[in-house]
């Protein structure tokens, strides 16, 4: 079932490390691990102590990321704390399960003065979750319960006593609500309390007056035996030992750890027995086909709708913000200081475009990100992944991967962000692999200029096909990739913790949106700025001598990206369309698929049409091109030509996302990927719509 | 009769745990355990099945859940366990754990 690696724990410790390197400063370095079941709200809490100095880090050899933060505990002391992937045991089942296991069983090898794991119990669903803390504290480290969701579990009359469980369980609780921002100090004062070996100090419950003295001693787990050996807790620790014995002993522990965990829930009071709480009413109507599947689609509509039609004139602003107003005063400036005008065009065409091209995207990534919360923080989210678990299932993956694709035929860049909301770390990156394939409104242009170009009566069909063939594509990129690359991830069927509903809190989901946005605009904006750097530089260069560096009246074909243009364009002639215009226009729409149309006008010498389908002069240029480049199968070469642009790499902002997302190498392999699939397919279309013809 | 199978709105006993040692046992750890009384609530979609167990909800993939045996243990609809938990708690004074 596992096997144990450090990369995991390892990851952590280097992580936690180069996170605070301020608080080696200020008191010796304290490490805080955040252990919890996924849906917990462990990340809200991680969001409320943190604030805003925490990165994300991919652990060394697996395509999981972790969160590391610096908690500022005191006025003298701060603390290193990583958020481990949500997880139900310490015996992992997933690569997620083996970073969180393999995390704590590496603190509990070596742990130092004030070191501490906080496991966040969920009140509503309090037996997992201290099966979870069972054998964390097994481990031997000090551990703090942090009690979540206690407010929802009053409201289905089954509130949990926090002094009561401390003395059942043997460990200080704290009882916090991180989405109202409740407890922090609490639980940072209970931490401090945990100095050296020893912990008997007094803990105040952030919800109540009483006070709590926890029990600390050789019984690590009260009313449960010490386990015979330490964590790490696996399936086969022995070698030498058969692992059907060692796994039927670890189930069998399994059973006594949770027999364990019934005498508490006795002992407190809660009972075992299905109660029905507020939730069950909702779930009663939208986890009915005849309710939920509606409300469903209208929430994917209604996604779909703010990605599209009610971000689109936001983005247009901030675009025309940079490109009027701040391009003018740069230019202005530049002006008056006399700047030579390749400075001037790298600094408008260059610096501003890329930089335009982040902010531009912001206003997008707040409403995407800002929806993505509602729907995870009110644990409707969860519910999906039941839902689209049939139909995702039939591609292998995980039911929550419907939103990501649903939301990429509106824009790919925050389908990527809405990745993160897979908890399963495999099937993320293949959700993640799979998004550039959902045909984005910026591609629609594209079929709009050549279905009107080529098939005048039918450009409709045309565009609706377009749309059709990305299904047929993501379902059969998905059946490659899960026979090749991902062949040993087994989708296992679904089996889920459902967690309460509860109104999603402003100040969390504020805390939320800022975060991810400052890390899309940090991480991102980095590669879209060098990027677009460089594409400035092959439109800078001469190479026919007449012009000088970053001459703004060079003609494009006198250019560095001209000329590599004219050397890209024979890989097409297979394809029908080896032309240096359409070259040009494939290396632009590298950059923004928005850019195509431009490009197509410009190297033809013509203003870009201001509706697609009107393309005027353009059209006749196209038709003469592609008549020419597909030895007269021009609607052929098209055909094949659109289907080039919808499955190669969709813009420079996803390059960027993915690589913040998944890494350099995975983007690497993603779109070297997607190209040699796009010119696979159009070769194909057209070599053997040709043998029709 | 199992999870997959057996009439939506009841009260179940689970009476078995099927399947690989890795499925039992994060079975066990979610509390799906022999003896443990769940509710079975809705079809969901397709067969899928969302069970109340305690005051926590899980939801299966009809493979899962067909690997769950259950026992009927009373005729009546899921709202008769809305009852408070006290009236159901059994009479027996709650055990004191060593230690404490």
């Amino acid at each position: 079932v596992t096997c144990h690696d450090d990369s995991g724990s390892t990851a952590v410790r280097a992580a936690s490390g180069s996170a605070a390197p301020s608080a080696l400063a200020l008191a010796p370095e304290r490490t805080v691990l955040l252990v919890g079941r996924p849906n917990v709200g462990k990340s809200t809490l991680f969001n409320l102590l943190t604030g805003a100095h925490q990165k994300t880090m991919n652990v060394p050899r697996t395509t999981v990321s972790i969160e590391v933060g610096t908690w500022n505990i005191s006025d003298d002391s701060r603390t290193r704390i990583t958020d481990l992937p949500g997880t139900y045991s310490l015996i992992p089942q997933s690569p997620d399960e083996e970073v969180t296991a393999n995390a704590v069983a590496d603190l509990a090898a070596a742990p130092g003065p004030g070191d501490v794991v906080i496991v966040v119990l969920d009140a509503t669903a309090l037996a997992s979750s201290l099966y979870l803390f069972a054998q964390v504290k097994q481990s031997g480290l000090p551990v703090i319960a942090a009690l979540t969701m206690n407010d929802l579990a009053d409201s289905a009359s089954a509130p949990v006593d926090a002094a009561a469980l401390s003395h059942a369980i043997g460990a200080p609780v704290v009882s916090i609500n991180p989405r109202r921002g409740v407890g922090a100090s609490e639980l940072a004062a209970t931490v401090l309390a945990f100095d050296g070996t020893a912990f008997d100090g007094t803990v105040v419950d952030s919800t109540s007056t009483d006070s709590i003295t926890p029990q600390r001693g050789a019984i690590l787990l009260p009313g449960l035996p010490s386990p015979a050996s330490s964590l790490p807790l696996e399936m086969d620790p022995d070698p030498e030992t058969d692992p059907d014995t060692a796994a039927e002993a670890e189930l069998a522990r399994a059973h006594e750890l949770f027999a364990w965990v019934r005498e508490v829930l006795a002992e407190i009071g809660t009972s075992t027995e299905p109660r029905a709480t507020p939730s069950d009413k909702l779930d009663a109507a939208l986890l009915r086909p005849i309710v939920g599947i509606p409300v469903f689609l209208a929430i994917l509509w209604a996604t779909f709708q703010l990605t599209t039609t009610i971000s689109g004139p936001i983005q247009d602003w901030f675009e025309g913000l940079i490109t009027g107003p701040v391009t003018g005063w740069f230019s202005s400036f530049l002006g008056a200081l006399h700047a030579p005008s390749w400075l001037e065009s790298l600094t408008v065409n260059g610096l501003l475009a890329g930089v335009g091209t982040v902010v531009s995207f912001l206003p997008l990534m707040v409403i995407i990100f800002t929806m993505i919360f509602i729907l995870e923080d009110s644990g409707y989210l969860a519910r999906v992944a039941v839902m689209a678990d049939r139909a995702m299932q039939s591609i292998g993956l995980d039911g929550r991967a419907v939103l990501p694709l649903v939301i990429g035929f509106g824009c790919n860049i925050p389908a990527l962000s809405a990745t993160k909301t897979i908890p399963d770390s495999r099937q993320r990156l293949l959700t993640g692999l799979l998004v550039p394939y959902s045909s984005c409104t910026a591609r629609l242009v594209i079929y709009l200029l050549l279905a009107s170009v080529f098939f005048p009566g039918h450009a409709g069909t045309v565009v609706f096909a377009m749309y059709v063939v990305s299904v047929v594509v993501i379902v059969g990129v998905a059946f490659a990739l899960r026979k090749t690359v991902f062949r040993g991830v087994i989708r296992e069927p679904l089996v889920i913790v459902l967690p309460a509903y509860q109104a999603p809190r402003f100040g969390a989901l504020a805390r939320a949106v800022a975060l991810r946005c400052s890390g899309f605009a940090k991480r991102a904006g980095v590669v879209i700025l060098g990027l677009s750097m460089a594409v400035w530089v092959l439109m800078a260069v001469p190479i026919d001598g007449k012009h000088a560096f970053g001459d703004t009246e060079m003609p494009v074909q006198s250019s560095l990206f001209g000329a590599a243009a004219d050397g890209v364009s024979p890989v097409f002639a297979p394809a029908g369309f080896d032309d240096w215009h359409v070259a040009a226009s494939l290396i632009t729409g590298f950059v923004a698929k928005e850019a195509v149309v431009g490009t197509l006008a410009t190297t033809y010498g013509l203003d870009e049409p201001s509706d697609p389908s009107l393309a005027g002069d353009l059209s006749g240029r196209l038709r003469e091109t592609f008549t020419e480049t597909s030895g007269g199968q021009p609607g052929l070469a098209a055909i094949a030509f659109m289907v080039f642009c919808l499955a190669y790499t969709p813009c420079l902002v996803t390059v960027a996302e993915q690589k913040r997302l998944f890494g350099g190498k995975i983007t690497a392999a993603s779109v070297s990927g997607s190209i040699i699939l796009a010119w696979v397919l159009a070769v194909a279309i057209f070599q053997i719509g040709g043998l029709f013809a | 009769v199992n999870l997959a199978n057996c009439p939506l709105g009841t009260l179940v006993v689970i009476t078995g745990v099927n399947g690989s040692v890795a499925e039992r046992l994060r079975f066990a750890e979610l509390g799906l355990s022999p003896g443990s009384t769940a509710a079975a609530l809705l079809s969901g979609f397709g067969k899928r099945r969302v069970i109340r167990l305690g005051t926590q909800r899980i939801a299966f993939a009809p493979q899962a859940a067909g690997k769950i045996s259950v026992e009927l243990v009373e005729p009546e609809t899921v709202e008769s366990a809305m009852v408070p938990a006290a009236a159901r708690m059994p009479a027996a004074p709650v055990p004191v754990l060593a230690g404490h």
